[in-house]
């Protein structure tokens, strides 16, 4: 067996859970819902839709990584806690091979998942509108891709790197938290607490720059601002919602720097867990 | 018992799709909608100074006519197909006037007035003919009552309908089919899916 021949095994594994086919079809009626009541206010029928996609967008950025999260977080930790790790790199596979195959495994999944959401919203949308805006469309299922597979990415590399199914939810939950649920509560948001700790504690001068910034850092964030990326001119949300006075977006605030923030999203967890799961006692 | 299973899935999976892709090409069209409960209180002059289009309702063709003693008898706006509406009506999208900021102007752009015979048999117009009685209080002057009845005829004479173009209401039933048929091949997708992959299939 090698890393393709996990992937299978586990593709073929996940598609057979009652549970993974109710989400889905929960999630397609969801889009297709809202592909259906949305209704733009004085839009004509082309920017109606491009505006349901970017609407869309928004609620994808809370709801992909749950979807993401919950498909992938047991990937590397069940095998481990049940003892199946063991027969599986008996096969023989290397721990690549698991750590890979896994990998590609999980993010066919949630992969097909958010396929048939677009699928069905796309379809509702062209049969109340008459119109399909294909750029928009293709532009915001391929952002959505790429950020749920940095969700699955994390998913799978926390999952690599604890032992037990309890840990591996733990550090789940955790990383919806640190990574989503802090940059949309504004009381508690990861920008306030910087600003918090910059202005209060450390008695710098107010610098709206660095606290978007540190925003930035989230793929949370990242995935709004590669929508903007794929939206016609002009149509482009405000995604930080402080701005500095009289001052364009300086560079490293700009809407490119989203797909640097998703290859760093997507890279490190995973060498991090791959590390991790290398080094572990699996006995 | 599992190519049972399998050949249900396969059809459902088949089905399914069709019913999510279908509507798609059977898009929903526009309706032209009808409108007679907004109401104004001025006459002939008043009206076309606001800017509305007054027009006797024996001149309007025989399409506008029966549009309009629809539309009034109508409890709801009064919808029908893109195409049947009347040519003497502007009807207007409302991405037609997203620069129009003035919710007067935008009214006046998207009805008509409809001047209405005297005695006339046509379903009583549905103007705010006791704002009449309102509006003489509020500018202070004290008309008698005949005068007061008066300006109420000539309200109710002159009939505003709003007319424009549209995507049908959520709830009308070529919506509803459309929805229904999608959310169906949603399920059917998943169910045929889950059918397919089921253990059963290969025993496993």
């Amino acid at each position: 067996m090698s890393a393709p021949d996990v992937a299978r095994k586990d593709f073929l594994a996940a598609s057979r859970s009652r549970s993974l086919w109710l989400v889905a079809t929960l999630l397609g009626l969801l889009t297709t819902v809202v592909a259906y009541g949305y209704q733009g206010y004085r839009l004509g029928p082309r920017e109606t839709v491009i505006q349901l996609f970017m609407t869309l967008g928004t609620v994808f950025a809370l709801l992909l990584p749950i979807v993401a999260l919950v498909a992938s977080y047991m990937t590397i930790a069940g095998e481990r806690e049940s003892g199946g790790v063991t027969l599986l790199l008996g096969l023989p596979n290397s721990r690549h091979d698991v750590f890979l195959g896994k990998l590609l495994s999980r993010l066919a999944v949630v992969a097909s998942g958010v396929t048939f959401m677009f699928v069905t919203a796309t379809a509702m949308a062209v049969t109340r509108h008459g119109v399909l805006p294909l750029g928009t469309v293709l532009g915001v299922f391929a952002v959505s891709i790429v950020y749920t597979a940095v969700f699955v990415a994390i998913a799978v590399a926390l999952s690599a790197s604890v032992g037990a199914r309890s840990r591996a939810i733990a550090a789940s939950v955790g990383a919806y938290f640190l990574l989503v649920v802090l940059y949309v509560i504004p009381g508690v948001s990861v920008a306030g607490i910087v600003r918090f700790v910059h202005r209060t504690m450390l008695g710098f001068e107010r610098n709206v720059n660095l606290y978007n910034a540190v925003t930035y850092t989230s793929p949370f964030t990242a995935y709004r601002k590669a929508i903007n990326l794929v939206v016609p001119d002009g149509r482009e949300q405000q995604v930080f919602r402080r701005m500095a006075e009289n001052a364009d977006l300086p560079a490293y605030l700009g809407d490119e720097v989203s797909l640097l923030v998703f290859a760093v999203w997507l890279v490190g967890p995973l060498a991090i867990g791959y590390l991790r799961f290398e080094g572990a006692d699996l006995l | 018992m599992s190519d049972r299973l399998d050949t249900l899935g396969t059809v459902l999976v088949v089905v399914g799709v069709l019913a999510v892709l279908l509507p798609a090409a059977f898009p929903v069209g526009d309706v032209l909608y009808h409108e007679t409960r907004i109401g104004e209180t001025g006459n002939e002059s008043q009206l076309e100074r606001q800017g509305y289009t007054v027009v006797a309702y024996e001149n309007l063709s025989e399409r506008g006519q029966e549009l309009y003693v629809t539309a009034l008898e109508s409890s709801e706006p009064y919808t029908v197909a893109a195409g049947q509406g009347a040519a003497e009506f502007p009807y207007r999208m409302e991405a037609s006037l997203r620069d129009v900021e003035d919710y007067e102007r935008r009214r006046v752009l998207t009805s008509i007035v409809i001047e209405r015979p005297p005695d006339t048999d046509l379903p009583p117009a549905d103007e705010p003919v006791e704002m009449v009685e309102y509006e003489a209080e509020e500018r202070d002057v004290s008309p008698n009552r005949s005068e007061i009845e008066r300006r109420q005829r000539q309200a109710a004479r002159y009939d505003v309908m709003q007319v424009r173009r549209g995507l049908p209401p959520l709830a009308a039933s070529s919506n509803l089919l459309r929805l229904g048929a999608v959310a169906l091949g949603v399920v059917a997708v998943s169910v045929g899916g889950y059918l397919r992959a089921s253990p059963r299939r290969t025993g496993e």
